[in-house]
């Protein structure tokens, strides 16, 4: 499909790809680990590169998900996915993992600060939330804001 | 797809504030470049090494690796210049309308991505095939030149000509 950006200038038409991905989010963090709540409490810098980051992911295909934009974990904490980016001079570490065709859910908002987790247990926080998820898709929701 | 635009009314409406918009246009640059250059440097025809790309910059492995990261934000114009030399593309930068900025986020340089390097040889075939056409229509062409976002025909004109202008 091509669409014109701006119809009044067809110099400018360009090729534009739709949106494969959507996003959703563990509803129910604490005040430490909540996805929406380390969102909201987190500077500009971290919202402005978390929203770009999603909309880029959204638009690319499984097989080019990969670093150094997210990563998938190994060990005991296979099947969990971490978007990788940095904010505030932290590195920012959301834990997820893909739970439906085309549909990837947060579960908790960890860090990483010289190779290891804060808080050390997200890994398995999260896999345990994963659990409870997969149990009941209503402790859910869709990410609060658009990709397009 | 919001109704044949690249962005939707909410969207527009939760980047209303500036400190946030500006960090989200950072991020999208800087995400940009980083995938380009890999994607450059992976392309199959050339499937080049970080250190291959490097070599050809006169750059150590590590400086490619950082290039190619996306939270790396101290990229100059004179680096850009040179990694479009070393695949021996040129560079265009601009400060786009918001409505044309929307649109090419969203043209990701994805796996199928290719670029060609400097062929003076296809790219004379190309203005000589454009002035043969000009001339066996015998009419005035008026249009833009569009460049192909995907393999295949390497471009397209869109054209207006004399009579459709006329009409």
């Amino acid at each position: 499909m091509r669409w014109p950006v701006n119809g009044n200038h067809r110099k400018n038409e360009i090729f534009i790809l739709p949106v494969l991905w959507s996003f959703r989010y563990y509803a129910h963090g604490d005040r430490k680990t909540g996805i929406r709540h380390c969102h909201d409490e987190g500077s500009k810098k971290l919202q402005g590169t978390f929203r770009s980051r999603l909309t880029t992911l959204a638009g690319l295909d499984w097989d080019e998900w990969r670093e150094p934009y997210i990563k998938a974990l190994s060990g005991s904490a296979r099947g969990l996915h971490e978007l990788r980016f940095k904010a505030d001079g932290v590195q920012q570490r959301p834990l997820g993992f893909v739970s439906g065709i085309r549909e990837f859910t947060f579960l908790l908002w960890a860090t990483e600060k010289g190779g290891r987790f804060v808080p050390l247990s997200a890994p398995e926080t999260a896999l345990r939330i994963k659990d409870e998820v997969r149990g009941d898709r209503s402790l859910t929701n869709a990410v609060w804001f658009a990709l397009e | 797809m919001q109704y044949g635009l690249p962005w939707s009314e909410e969207f527009v409406r939760e980047l209303a504030d500036k400190e946030l918009r500006d960090e989200f246009v950072a991020d999208q640059i800087r995400t940009r470049v980083a995938m380009l250059i890999r994607a450059l440097r992976e392309q199959p025809d050339r499937d080049w090494s970080q250190s291959e790309l490097g070599r050809r910059m006169g750059k150590p492995q590590n400086v490619i690796s950082r290039l190619e990261d996306p939270d790396y934000g101290k990229m100059s114009l004179q680096t850009l210049l040179e990694v479009a030399a070393a695949f021996d593309l040129p560079l265009w930068i601009d400060i786009p309308e918001w409505e044309d900025w929307f649109g090419k986020i969203r043209d990701l340089p994805k796996k199928n991505f290719a670029r060609s390097s400097y062929d003076a040889d296809r790219l004379a075939a190309e203005a000589a095939a454009a002035k043969a056409a000009a001339v066996a229509s015998k009419e005035i062409r008026f249009g833009s030149y569009v460049p192909a976002t995907s393999p295949g025909p390497r471009a397209k004109i869109i054209e207006f000509s004399s009579r459709s202008r006329a009409a």
